[in-house]
């Protein structure tokens, strides 16, 4: 009687604590492998997104300074792309030191710096009526040598993300 | 307590200021110097009051345009009154901030001391500035155009 009880379908008790223990490891891990990917894969989608808004502000400042090398732009063109490019770089830079907690403004600094050098160039405010302005080859080096500086700032950001650890952090109003 | 201060809008003066010199352009830092801030911050420094200059609004800035503003004021009061006196507000582009305040106050006070005058692009109405011989503001043209 004592045996019959202890036996289900074949199998005694001590089989079922086996196969019980084996499901539920089962199930752990499953349940482990799934979450840890789906990490993985949230975290990779975003390092990609920010990747990509890094480039997308390489491939901006390529295009707007090609334009300024070709006397395409006038002042007012140049003061106004430049406004709008603070707000984006800034944007960047709060939602990296929130997110992955990089900490300096590699390119809102040097975005400052070749806005202030442009905006204080004297083709700038002397062709500031004109239609376009023609920078000197003088002035030209010189935005050359900033905009080769932010490309390496540019590629350090993204050598940045792609290293930074997750900071996990809940934003409430986020 | 609240804390007295009067304050400009660049806004207000225009939605979008122009080059350094009033010979280069609309709206320019000279101008605004002249139309603007050295009045107001006249009068502010006199009641001793703090003046807010708040940049934000217009479509963008030329570096040179707020040099010249900012640079003129320390000319013509001393850096150390502009300081305790001057507040800028800057949500849009607080770069502009630690220009004006690390480098154009700096380069401006150098001047000052050198005695180095502006450039004035066009004759202006009398202006003010501070004599530091008898602690008081007076009013006059100090510099002819150029």
């Amino acid at each position: 009687m004592d045996k019959q009880e202890l036996m289900l379908c074949g199998l005694q008790v001590s089989d079922w604590i086996g196969i019980t223990e084996i499901i539920v490891t089962s199930v752990i891990g499953i349940w482990i492998a799934v979450a840890v990917q789906n990490n993985l894969t949230k975290s990779r989608y975003l390092k990609e997104y920010f990747i990509n808004e890094v480039k997308d502000i390489r491939d901006l400042y390529k295009a707007f300074l090609n334009q300024l090398y070709k006397s395409q732009v006038s002042a007012k063109d140049i003061k106004d792309w430049f406004k709008i490019m603070s707000e984006r770089t800034r944007t960047l830079d709060i939602f990296l030191h929130e997110k992955y907690k990089i900490e300096n403004s590699l390119i809102v600094q040097k975005h400052a710096e070749i806005q202030q050098t442009i905006t204080n160039m004297d083709e700038f405010n002397d062709d500031y009526k004109k239609k376009t302005i023609t920078f000197t080859n003088s002035s030209k080096n010189e935005i050359l040598k900033l905009h080769s500086e932010l490309s390496c700032d540019l590629t350090q950001r993204v050598i940045d993300i792609n290293s930074a650890k997750n900071r996990w952090k809940v934003h409430k109003n986020r | 307590m609240e804390e007295q201060k009067v304050s400009i809008v660049i806004a207000d003066y225009s939605k979008s200021p122009g080059p350094r010199y009033c010979r280069q352009g609309d709206d320019s830092g000279e101008d605004f110097y002249h139309k603007v801030l050295n009045e107001k911050f006249k009068n502010a420094f006199e009641q001793k009051l703090e003046l807010e200059v708040n940049l934000d609004g217009p479509d963008g800035y030329a570096s040179s345009f707020l040099d010249e503003a900012f640079g003129n004021l320390v000319f013509d009061f001393g850096l150390e009154n502009v300081q305790s006196r001057i507040i800028i507000v800057s949500n849009e582009e607080p770069e502009w901030i630690e220009m004006i305040e690390k480098e154009t106050y700096v380069q401006w006070e150098i001047r000052r001391k050198d005695k180095q005058n502006p450039t004035k692009t066009i004759d202006h109405e009398a202006w003010w500035r501070f004599n530091f011989a008898n602690n008081s503001t007076e009013r006059q043209i100090w510099i002819n155009k150029n």
